[in-house]
């Protein structure tokens, strides 16, 4: 059978195929005219699609990314979305119904009392019963809407008892962390990884402006998750419009959501709260995947060599990661705040402050010399990550580490 | 002299309310009816697609080279 559904991956769009392949009609049809007529009363006939009129209105979104000009929602990827999307339905019908019906109110009042047709205006000052109908029959329309409204509601409240999977998302500034806590036994440290947006000038054909990130949040599809949303220092908000979810990021708190992916598929979203000047380079990239590939992808975020050897040459701060590839593993882990250093006084330790800024983790290079500060950038630019590219941009590090080395690390030929 | 001039007031019939009430309520409903049939296009495209996605004969996943 002829697949009517051209599978992307990136930017699944299901329903969309056959209307894109009208549209392409339709928009052919308006350079050679008969073509579009034809198709025109062939839709209006069958009442298939009504593309005649999807054509006529802007380019609606087909994807589960945001899209240029988009008008209607992303396609559906989980159930609640899905009752989003059909409850909005069932709004717009009695919007149409009231917009209809109060325009031709008002056409035919225009028409009927033009001056030149009446130049007597009536002097009608009450009419009971009118008044006592247009009260009463506004007032069962929102009934009409309270009902599936509430269902929808109250079905979104509803917390799944035994989710398979538990993610911690939290907020930065700016940039997302993601947490995996449910692979270790308590004494472990959680698969934890940071998801940094790609700058535009990294980024790959085909990918998409200020959505991309370079680790996505990887989740089994057809399976109910839960993901436990907070914030490490101002109020952000996970949102995922494909999976109908938005959930607020607030410092100090813990907010639950359920979610069933209920294809595989990449799904894009952006921070939905102002977090500062980078709010708008925060996106989201939730990608679903099946449960068998599910293992596999998360055991790949593992890190290789949970004990980087550290170089004599360099302070002990600056651990220089030797392996092939790309590592995970972050050559300047933060401090670890389990095992804090002993008090002699006996008092309670408090935690040191982890670096959290790269310029804060890295060696004072005015104090080295020019070999030192070369060798060091040959070393550690190749396991430099995208989100500590980022960040030494974003501080405008380059007075602090030499327009020599800068160039050195860009230019990656080191 | 001429005549008393009678000043002719334009007699109307008006528009009928219920005639127009009627009129509007039914074009309203005939667009509503047109969202309506929209919607349920949607929802039978969903529901073909995600069946279909059951039964195996589509996929969202690119096919590995």
């Amino acid at each position: 059978m002829e697949n009517p559904f051209t599978p992307y991956l990136g930017s699944e769009s299901f329903c969309c195929s056959s209307i894109q392949r009208n549209k392409k009609l339709y928009r052919l049809g308006i350079r050679y005219g008969f073509t579009s007529v034809l198709y025109l009363i062939r839709t209006m006939i069958f009442f298939d699609n009504l593309n005649f009129l999807e054509g006529l209105l802007l380019t609606i979104a087909h994807c589960d990314a945001a899209e240029p000009w988009q008008l209607g929602f992303q396609d559906a990827a989980t159930p609640m979305m899905q009752g989003i999307i059909d409850l909005h339905h069932d709004i717009f019908f009695f919007l149409i119904l009231i917009l209809v019906f109060v325009l031709w109110i008002l056409v035919r009042a225009l028409w009927h009392f033009h001056f030149q047709k009446n130049p007597i205006p009536q002097r009608i000052v009450h009419g009971t019963t009118i008044e006592i109908l247009r009260t009463i029959f506004p007032s069962i329309i929102p009934m009409f809407i309270a009902i599936p409204s509430f269902a929808l509601l109250y079905s979104m409240d509803e917390v799944v008892v035994d989710p398979a999977i538990t993610i911690k998302a939290i907020g930065h500034q700016w940039y997302r962390t993601y947490e995996y806590s449910d692979y270790n036994s308590s004494d472990e440290q959680s698969l934890t990884f940071d998801s940094y947006t790609i700058p535009e000038d990294d980024l790959e054909l085909g990918q998409s402006r200020l959505l991309e990130v370079d680790n996505r949040v990887v989740v089994p599809a057809k399976t109910v998750f839960r993901i436990i949303v907070t914030s490490a220092d101002v109020p952000h908000s996970w949102a995922v419009p494909s999976s109908g979810v938005k959930c607020d990021a607030v410092p100090g708190r813990l907010n639950q959501i359920s979610i069933s992916v209920q294809r595989e598929g990449v799904y894009y979203g952006q921070c939905s709260e102002i977090c500062g000047t980078n709010h708008a380079f925060t996106p989201i990239v939730v990608e679903a995947v099946s449960g068998k590939d599910y293992g596999f992808r998360v055991k790949n975020l593992l890190p290789k060599n949970p004990v980087p050897p550290t170089n004599p040459d360099f302070p002990d701060s600056i651990p220089i990661v030797h392996c092939s590839g790309e590592s995970s593993q972050d050559p300047f882990p933060f401090p670890d705040l389990n095992e804090p250093a002993p008090r002699d006084d006996g008092l309670p330790q408090i935690p040191p402050k982890p670096a959290m800024f790269l310029h804060e983790r890295l060696p004072d290079l005015k104090t080295m010399t020019d070999e030192q500060r070369v060798e060091f950038w040959r070393q550690y630019a190749q396991f430099m990550r995208r989100n500590e590219i980022m960040e030494l941009w974003r501080y405008r590090m380059w007075e602090r580490i030499g327009e020599n080395e800068l160039r050195l690390w860009r230019s990656r030929e080191v | 002299m001429a005549g008393p001039h009678r000043i002719g007031h334009a007699v109307t019939q008006g528009p009928n309310v219920v005639k127009e009430i009627i009129y509007g309520i039914t074009l309203g409903l005939i667009a509503g009816g047109l969202w309506k049939i929209h919607h349920w296009n949607n929802q039978r495209r969903t529901k073909e697609f995600y069946d279909l996605l059951e039964k195996g004969e589509i996929s969202t996943v690119v096919e590995g080279e």
